[in-house]
């Protein structure tokens, strides 16, 4: 970790310079690699559950004591490549994640993950990442997982997993990686199966703090990349590899209440338990 | 649909749509989440749309924040789904109010129906029953309390929260905020679960409850 923090350090301060004289780089296909033989220091966390619609966090004892499983580890950078391309791309172009790097580092936060998802209505299964900017020193993949953990007597499922990898293209080092489940009003879902009983009880709720991550974020905010494209669009991008529903420009209820005066449309409204767009639902 | 229409999803959460939501959404809100102002004309269209005890609806709503069509989740046929909504669609903008029977519900924003009677809706789960007996129990709601309990129970408890001077019930209410949920389990065909309860003696009650007619019912408290 002490490595990764230096080399860190020293890239950021050449990154303003470098990145001045890239600003002109035409957007084109790069090739992301990582040396096998370094390592990553990841740390992990899952804070206690705070609330639940119907108190499963209480009820639940594996829910209530639902901690990740190995606070700090070591991975060998090649658990990383899982998230890279296997061809050279442009910046907004999408490819599916390897599985296997990807259940090694969730298996930091649970022991028992599973992708294939226990309630999948044809859209839930997915691992998509985006390369969302570059400069000749760091590439930023954005990526979405669909992921679940298998509890005693049930399923802990989050809404999704989501984050960052930056990559350092000159050292092929990793030189920050975050993956989270985002705040909402709920972000996660559970199936407890009851004793002796065959159907499932199901709740949802809120974890303020799902994470996996390795150095530090400020990788992102202070670099000036050469080609990117926003946050956003990279996330509806994800979203739309996932979702058919995304097809539809959906808006906020606030903003709905502005557009009708100028738009004079009707409302299709869908009034839901869990976000449209998510598994916490 | 992006032609034609102004496309929104709303969180029944957020709305606070049954009892244990809004005591959800309380705890978050106080947690700091921002949440969108439900006294909105569209909120309110949304919520008046609502059907009791449907799990999600699609409603259609006017640049007036009049209803103009409903389609229950749990009302879309098992197959040609996608026709079935589109001809929904239609009928709402056609005017015919599908899925209204041609009378349009009135909201009652205090204390919706669909709240009330979610108490012991048949398909709620044993959890959802509990959750519902404490929200009803912290405020003192004698009414769903008694809804809540089997034929014979009701004969048995005496529930005296009716009649009691509104300065009292201020005073227990805010006592019984910290009413908790200590432990529930399933024992056979019953869910057991303790509560408890500041200011009662003794402090620990204990409620048991047997689903009865598809509905869980409470028909011990000790």
């Amino acid at each position: 970790m002490k490595t990764l923090m230096i080399g860190f350090l020293i890239l950021a301060m050449m990154s303003g310079p470098l990145n001045a004289a890239e600003n002109d780089t035409p957007n084109k296909k790069i090739t992301l690699n990582l040396d096998s033989r370094s390592e990553v220091s990841v740390k992990g966390f899952i804070a206690p559950i705070t609330d639940t619609m119907s108190n499963f966090h209480v009820t639940w004892e594996a829910l209530a004591n639902l901690r990740a499983a190995e606070p700090e580890k070591q991975h060998p950078a090649s658990v990383f490549r899982a998230f890279l391309p296997d061809k050279a791309v442009l910046v907004g172009e999408l490819w599916e994640i390897e599985e296997t790097g990807v259940l090694e580092l969730l298996r930091q936060l649970h022991p028992n993950p599973n992708l294939k998802m226990h309630i999948n209505a044809g859209d839930s299964y997915g691992l998509w990442a985006c390369l969302r900017a570059y400069n000749d020193t760091f590439a930023d993949i954005v990526f979405r997982i669909h992921a679940e953990f298998k509890l005693e007597n049930g399923w802990f499922t989050p809404s999704q997993f989501t984050g960052h990898l930056v990559i350092d293209r000159i050292q092929e080092r990793v030189a920050f990686f975050e993956m989270s489940v985002p705040e909402g009003v709920v972000n996660f879902d559970v199936n407890r199966r009851h004793k002796n009983a065959r159907s499932f009880g199901t709740d949802m709720g809120f974890c303020p703090q799902v994470e996996l991550h390795a150095g530090t974020p400020g990788v992102l905010r202070d670099t000036q990349f050469a080609e990117t494209i926003t946050q956003e669009a990279a996330e509806r991008a994800l979203a739309l590899r996932f979702y058919r529903s995304q097809q539809i420009n959906w808006v906020s209820l606030e903003e709905a209440l502005n557009m009708v005066q100028a738009q004079q449309k009707p409302i299709h409204a869908i009034s839901i338990d869990g976000p449209l767009a998510d598994e916490a639902c | 649909m992006n032609e034609n229409f102004i496309n929104i999803w709303v969180s029944n959460v957020e709305l606070g749509r049954t009892p244990n939501k809004q005591d959800f959404i309380t705890l978050r809100r106080e947690y700091g989440f921002r949440l969108f102002d439900t006294a909105n004309p569209l909120a309110q269209a949304i919520m008046k749309g609502w059907k009791k005890n449907s799990p999600s609806d699609s409603l259609v709503i006017s640049s007036e924040f009049e209803l103009m069509g409903r389609q229950p989740v749990n009302e879309l046929p098992g197959a040609n789904k996608a026709q079935y909504y589109l001809t929904f669609l239609k009928e709402a903008l056609a005017g015919h109010l599908p899925g209204f029977g041609g009378e349009i519900p009135e909201l009652q924003p205090e204390k919706p129906e669909s709240e009330k009677v979610s108490s012991a809706p048949q398909g709620q789960s044993a959890e959802d029953a509990m959750n519902a007996f404490v929200k009803a129990f912290k405020n003192l709601d004698a009414e769903v309390m008694r809804s809540m309990l089997t034929g014979h129970a009701r004969e048995t408890f005496e529930i005296d929260a009716e009649n009691m001077p509104e300065d009292i019930r201020t005073q227990f209410s805010q006592i019984l905020r910290h009413m908790k949920v200590l432990n529930s389990q399933y024992v056979g065909d019953e869910f057991h679960f303790r509560l408890r309860v500041p200011g009662s003696t003794p402090p620990e009650v204990s409620v048991k409850m047997r689903k009865m007619e598809g509905v869980w019912l409470i028909y011990e408290v000790e």
